[in-house]
């Protein structure tokens, strides 16, 4: 497992550094918004892991991976394993960032941060990475972009609502069994999704 | 005792299938799996390496079941093929340490002295590297493992033929350990007349014949003489007949069966395996 990680840090390192310059970018045109810290979180997170699966069907390299001492199942676990920690770093990573210019800056930002902008987000990647995982490993090497092309556009159509609703539940108030519901169903969602793509990766001819 | 154990294996596409195929690679020799192109060699090397998942059959590779050890079974085996998926992106450096952590037998001097004897410098990109130079590094890797089973599939298609040369050295020091395996798929027939010890032929996605390299080319013989000896019942004796307006040229299976049949009627010559790919493709007749 630790190696498989270890070859997209080394495989993707490029894609990682892009996705540092993606997270700047957002930084600096959205920092004002009342939504930037999740849209940020969001969108970084996205196109970390949708560069680190695009990493692998480029130049067909699963059929290199299956040639290594792996199980495919091990191959599928680590990249949902991978997913979770970009997601997780890229909402942390946005929340650092916005809560320093908020300090830095009193009043730049004009909305305060509690712990469902930092869940929230999380969870609204883990479902996502959770319906892109099993379509990316069952598609072929010419599905995977345009499934990446396709989550892109929901992600700029959908993104600011989406934000939009977390800064109004925020504001309403916190319904902690509810959230905490939420967040045990999305991560169960995540376990469920990772057993049905290591079942559809495993029966897939490379 | 076998390296590889396959068991009616059958995998099916829309237009072609890999029908019922039963062999066995004797360990501690060089086999060679020869056939035309698109006749299910690739396939079945998938197949061998679970790549492809086989509608039915079994695979054992060195007296493991596959996929069930599949894990422990590719600790074992080092894998050459024309179509090296490496990351492009990344240097030969980073490919390795990439590769090397896999391997609980990885020898970094070992793969350090091939990257020198074939040329290949750490810092040059995958992508910057011709087939050729890919396959030496592909080759590079399988030995630097301490592999038990060598598998290729046409690793000699993109080489030069002084490389092609020295990999037949290399497999042949390989071979001094006589656990050792190769199996080694190509079309370049040239290659397996000097190191093979067993071939085995597909053709139509069906094993032809899996026999030690000497009795099938003691076995095989290309028979010539005037189109008169050609009637229907002696064409059902060639695998395949070649005819042009000065007579004929065929491959029959059975040398001494010919011999008895055409007595001095005919010349007989030794075939070679590029001659049994090439009359068992075509069948029938072949027209000059």
């Amino acid at each position: 497992m630790l190696n498989l990680l270890r070859k997209d840090l080394i495989a993707a390192k490029i894609s990682l550094v892009m996705s540092v310059g993606i997270f700047a970018v957002f930084c600096i045109f959205f920092m004002k918004k009342e939504m930037s810290m999740h849209l940020v979180g969001i969108i970084t997170a996205f196109a970390t892991i949708s560069s680190l699966t695009l990493n692998d069907t480029k130049n067909h390299n699963h059929q290199f991976l299956v040639t290594l001492p792996v199980s495919r199942k091990h191959i599928v676990q680590a990249k949902y394993v991978l997913s979770l920690i970009c997601i997780i770093i890229a909402v942390l990573a946005s929340y650092g960032v916005h809560s320093l210019v908020k300090i830095a800056v009193p009043g730049y930002i004009p909305v305060g941060y509690t712990i469902i902008d930092i869940l929230v987000p999380i969870a609204i990647m883990l479902v996502l990475t959770s319906i892109y995982l099993p379509f990316f490993y069952s598609l072929s090497e010419k599905g995977a972009p345009v499934l990446n092309v396709i989550f892109l556009f929901l992600f700029l159509i959908m993104g600011d609502p989406v934000a939009r609703l977390i800064h109004m539940a925020s504001l309403n108030g916190i319904n902690y069994p509810l959230l905490y519901g939420a967040l045990l169903s999305t991560v169960l969602l995540y376990v469920a999704s990772c057993y049905l793509t290591v079942y559809l990766f495993t029966k897939k001819d490379l | 005792m076998n390296a590889i154990e396959l068991r009616n294996l059958t995998k099916t596409y829309p237009q072609f299938t890999v029908n019922n195929v039963s062999l066995d690679v004797k360990r501690g020799y060089i086999t060679g799996l020869i056939g035309p192109n698109g006749v299910g060699k690739s396939t079945l090397i998938k197949m061998i390496l679970g790549m492809v998942r086989p509608d039915s059959g079994s695979v054992k590779i060195l007296g493991c079941d596959m996929p069930k050890h599949e894990v422990d079974i590719k600790q074992r085996i080092g894998i050459v093929s024309d179509d090296c998926f490496y990351y492009e992106d990344v240097s030969i450096r980073d490919m390795k340490r990439i590769i090397a952590p896999f391997y609980k037998k990885w020898n970094e001097q070992k793969f350090n002295s091939y990257l020198e004897q074939f040329e290949l410098s750490p810092k040059k990109k995958i992508g910057q590297l011709s087939k050729g130079m890919k396959i030496k590094f592909a080759l590079a890797v399988a030995l630097s493992h301490e592999a038990e089973l060598l598998i290729m599939d046409e690793p000699t298609s993109g080489l030069d033929p002084v490389f092609r040369r020295e990999l037949l050295d290399l497999l042949a020091d390989m071979m001094q350990d006589e656990q050792n395996t190769i199996i080694f798929s190509t079309h370049i027939t040239t290659d397996l007349d000097r190191i093979a010890d067993y071939i085995s032929f597909v053709n139509r996605g069906q094993l032809v014949f899996s026999e030690p390299k000497d009795e099938v080319l003691d076995r095989y013989a290309i028979v010539k003489g005037d189109r008169q000896l050609l009637d229907s019942d002696i064409r059902k004796k060639f695998a395949g007949v070649r005819e042009t307006a000065f007579g004929f040229e065929g491959l029959v299976e059975d040398r001494q069966e010919a011999e008895r049949l055409f007595g001095n009627l005919a010349v007989f010559e030794k075939a070679s395996l590029e001659d049994i790919i090439y009359y068992n493709a075509k069948g029938g007749r072949v027209h000059a």
